[in-house]
């Protein structure tokens, strides 16, 4: 339990710790050690995490509680198995890696505090978002992943791309999770429980619910605009504003992971049916080709990993949507392969982009020569990434093929077999792009400077993970027992037993891969051609681009209707708040009692006694509140509302309350004299003259509210539609809270928490009050200066 | 409002006033009184003497960051006393009853902790008033 709490919590306590210390940090010469500090979070981080592994293979899933509001079934509760160990371990690995490389490749003006508080915090809301076992845990890590990356994504905050990347990827990965919140509540309200590991065994229940459908599309709407899939991908490409070791771990093992870590976590609970294979597969496929057409067509090298990335996210997605035991396992591997060759890539692109002082393929080519350590990681990882043998791509792109040629529910034969080969094609193309276009053929222009290699610190982090992506061609066996056959069993639910090779005789898979390979190189030769012909397009459709409805609709649509909406409800005029007020109160009540069909029984008002004194006090009463409302002069008429107050509290004194009588004098007393240092402000006699119409309307809403209340009291005291609590409260309140004044044990026992948030209102509205009449008078001078609007 | 008759009844009242409220605190566990009405009443002896002597004789505009500090620390009291209920009684603003044997004087007394929730709600309420008051009568 305490390794969990540290593998979660270490991240977050140790970028509150940098965020405490900064002032101090800010001073001193920093150099690499801030660095070197940090890497050794998410090394602890990775080595709890493995300590893991051999118990979770003997014992199965773990779960651990701290119950917080037990009554609702919140709790920070987490749990522990195949598939959180498999992406524990990316998110840590990776993240170590990537800190080390970070060492390397900020400069020293770079603001490292800030950096690395941020990278800290993703982490640790990554790491939380994986090892969570209960939904609203699970969905405050996951909004801390958007926040957390919006920070990095802007990390260069002045330049204004930074900025609309940054926006852009809060947007959309945001709106996705308020729909995804929408989607936890519809799977509460089938399973009545938040509990992640008693959902999973569900699945029955939660399929042949009425709810199955929204739930599940809501959940995957999250799920798709954070693993950037179809029409959801725009804001990955932009993304690539942030610092490259930022865009490595963003891109490759978490941010982008998380909506696949959901899909695949949650698919015990889904998966089997037509619809969960046409959205999340169909989906999936969708992305893949449309990434793959659109990464070809790239010539900054980190944007065609972008894209490349969505391609391979949309294939990871479409396996898990296939649904079967054998797909779900070859998502598991190429999950991880994905992550390992996709983080090092990165890494070259930012040692090349530092090297050259630039990505793009028009400048930068034929680096063999200048940057030999980055062409041997660059090309394991390329040949990887395009399906060749003796690397890992291979085995899961294999794994890939033969899962399309047995997916449930679709009826067409060979249909997606096909789609996956066209689009393993520009996977295949891509891939050889990246690594002809930037190692072997000469560029049509020179790079602003000489191309040179990156020291052996740069180095480290590509040249392990290359070596990883080796390891897994070679010898699978050494991650396959250990990781990836229990993360395949959590996601299926069927215990997992993976043969992983790369030679399993000439069978389906392999003619395919055949296929791909010779298309494939056909496609490459072309390319350029092809290129043209998107460019073309592109420039003559720019609405087929789904950026085209962010930019027009979202960026330039909806901020004038917003304005527009918040001018009409925020006019500023007191006058006007009050009017909608009490309109919408007033309607809201007269529709309840209206639908509920509620009458007011005369007999039981005729019945009521009235006593001289009380009978005195009531016309007294009637006639304050009408003078009120005559007078011209403002402070009669606020004396005259003050008499309206005393006469309520006498009668209050009539009816035996002393409670509410001593508080309804006192409250009078005060607000009237507050009252009156208020018309310091305002003029002493109502000049406006409202217009008829205005009057006409204030008149009859006056008489709505004061007959539909009438109403109301004349039926409460009539009325008893639950049985009064009172006698509970005389009973219990010497019992249970020791006091005999059974009003002020409601006020401070009872219903403490009531009295809790009034005082924090009053609080609040005199920091309002204060922040209006103390700020405003130190601003004056700046506004006397500024053109009146 | 410089009245000679308003400032010697201010004189005579607003003590009265001071005390009866801090009676009406303490008594308000089992009598008619409690927080809320002894702030009230607080706040108008306060109001009084503003009144009657106005705003320069006390200095009330130095001394307002006083009762800025009364209001934050009583809700931050009463906040408190929640949570300690949450961590001695299990919930938060989980209230408890001690009695308690006085020695010299040789009586049983009762000490609720609802009523420290109370102190805090007359904190709040007497702060909130005279800032108010404070602000809202400063020469503009």
């Amino acid at each position: 339990m305490l390794t969990t709490l540290i593998i979660i919590f270490l991240p977050f306590a140790a970028s509150l710790l940098i965020l405490f210390l900064s002032p101090w940090l800010q001073k001193i010469e920093l150099g690499k050690k801030l660095g070197w500090v940090t890497a050794l979070v998410p090394l602890i981080c990775l080595s709890s995490i493995l300590s893991f592994i051999h118990q979770i293979n003997i014992e199965g899933a773990l779960t651990f509680h701290i119950p917080w509001v037990e009554t609702y079934g919140i709790e920070l509760s987490f749990l522990i198995d195949g598939l959180s160990i498999l992406f524990g371990i990316l998110i840590s690995g990776i993240g170590l890696l990537v800190v080390i490389y970070s060492i390397w490749y900020l400069s020293d003006k770079e603001d490292k505090v800030k950096f690395y508080l941020y990278l800290l915090m993703f982490m640790g809301a990554m790491l939380g978002v994986v090892f969570s076992n209960n939904l609203f845990g699970m969905f405050t890590f996951w909004e801390l992943t958007s926040i957390s990356s919006f920070l990095l994504i802007g990390f260069w905050h002045n330049k204004e791309t930074s900025r609309y990347g940054a926006m852009k990827a809060l947007v959309i990965t945001g709106v996705g999770g308020i729909a995804m919140l929408a989607g936890f509540i519809l799977l509460y309200s089938i399973t009545g429980t938040f509990d992640v590991s008693k959902i999973l065994t569900m699945g029955d229940v939660i399929r042949s619910s009425s709810l199955y459908m929204p739930a599940l599309f809501l959940i995957f709407l999250g799920c798709a605009t954070k693993s950037a899939q179809f029409p959801f991908h725009i804001w990955l490409p932009n993304a690539m504003e942030a610092p490259t070791p930022v865009s490595a771990y963003l891109h490759s093992a978490t941010m982008v992971k998380a909506g696949i870590f959901l899909t695949a976590r949650l698919s015990p609970a889904f998966s089997g049916t037509a619809f969960w294979v046409c959205l999340v597969g169909g989906i999936g496929m969708t992305t893949m080709l449309i990434g793959g057409l659109m990464a070809i067509r790239q010539t900054d090298l980190k944007a065609l990993l972008a894209y490349s990335t969505i391609s391979q996210l949309g294939m990871i997605m479409a396996m898990l949507g296939f649904g079967t035991q054998y797909s779900s396992e070859a998502a598991v591997v190429h999950i991880m392969n994905h992550a390992a060759f996709k983080a090092a890539l990165f890494m070259i692109v930012g040692i090349i982009d530092h090297g050259c002082g630039t990505r793009d393929l028009t400048y930068v080519g034929n680096l063999k020569k200048e940057m030999p350590h980055s062409f041997k990681v660059a090309f394991v990882a390329c040949l990887s990434m395009a399906g060749l043998p003796i690397f890992g791509g291979f085995i899961s792109k294999e794994m890939f093929y033969e899962s399309t040629l047995h997916i449930p529910f679709v009826g067409i034969p060979y249909l997606i077999p096909l789609i996956a080969v066209f689009a393993s094609l520009f996977t295949f193309a891509y891939s050889f792009k990246f690594l002809i276009w930037g190692f072997f053929t000469d560029a049509p222009e020179h790079p602003p400077h000489h191309p040179h290699e990156a020291p052996v610190l740069g180095l480290l982090s590509p040249v392990v993970l290359a070596t990883v992506v080796i390891l897994l061609g070679l010898v699978p066996g050494l991650f396959s027992h250990s990781i990836l056959e229990p993360a395949a069993t959590a996601i299926t639910g069927q215990p997992a037993t993976l043969h992983l090779a790369l030679w399993h005789g000439v069978n389906a898979p392999l003619i395919m891969s055949f296929f791909t390979v010779v298309l494939g190189v056909l496609l490459f030769k072309r390319l350029k051609q092809v290129n043209a012909v998107q460019n073309r397009i592109s420039a003559v459709l720019p609405w087929l681009s789904p950026n085209f409805v962010y930019n027009k609709g979202f960026l330039e649509g909806i901020p004038p209707l917003t304005q527009r909406f918040l001018r009409r409800i925020q006019s500023g005029n007191l006058k006007h708040y009050l009017f909608v007020i009490m309109s919408f109160w007033m309607l809201s009540t007269l529709w309840v009692s209206l639908s509920k069909g509620w009458v007011l029984n005369l007999d039981t008002l005729l019945k009521t006694e009235m006593t001289l004194a009380q009978g005195l006090t009531c016309v007294l009463l009637m006639g304050a509140a009408i003078a009120t409302s005559l007078f011209e002069n403002r402070i009669s008429a606020i004396l005259s509302l003050g008499m309206t107050g005393f006469l309520v509290a006498f009668f209050y004194v009539l009816m035996g309350a002393p409670d509410l009588a001593l508080t309804q004098f006192l409250v009078e007393a005060v607000s009237v004299i507050l009252i009156l240092l208020v018309f310091h402000f305002v003029p002493t006699y109502f000049d406006e003259k409202p217009s008829q119409s205005t009057k006409m309307a204030d008149i009859t809403l006056s008489a709505v509210v004061g007959v539909v209340m009438t109403f109301y009291m004349l039926m409460v005291m009539d009325s008893h539609l639950t049985e009064s609590i009172a006698h509970y409260y005389l009973e219990a309140s010497e019992k249970l809270a020791g006091g005999r004044n059974v009003v002020n044990v409601v006020i401070v026992d009872f219903r403490g928490f009531d009295t809790m948030f009034e005082i924090a209102v009053f609080s609040i509205a005199i920091l309002g009050i204060y922040a209006m009449l103390r700020l405003k008078k130190k601003a004056k001078p700046v506004q006397e200066g500024a053109p009146s609007k | 409002m410089t009245s000679l008759i308003f400032q010697t009844i201010t004189r005579l009242v607003s003590p009265i006033l001071m005390i009866f409220s801090l009676y009406l605190l303490f008594r308000g566990h089992q009598l008619p009184g409690g927080g809320f009405i002894a702030g009230l009443m607080t706040s108008a002896g306060l109001v009084l003497i503003y009144l009657a002597y106005g705003c320069e004789r006390f200095d009330w505009r130095n001394r307002s960051r006083f009762f800025y500090y009364l209001f934050s620390g009583g809700l931050a009291l009463s906040f408190l006393t929640g949570l300690a209920g949450l961590f001695v009684g299990g919930f938060f603003l989980k209230s408890g009853v001690a009695h308690v044997h006085m020695p010299l004087i040789n009586e049983e007394w009762e000490f609720a902790s609802a009523a420290i929730f109370d102190l805090g709600v007359y904190f709040v309420v007497c702060g909130v008033c005279v800032s108010l008051m404070t602000l809202l009568g400063e020469e503009r």
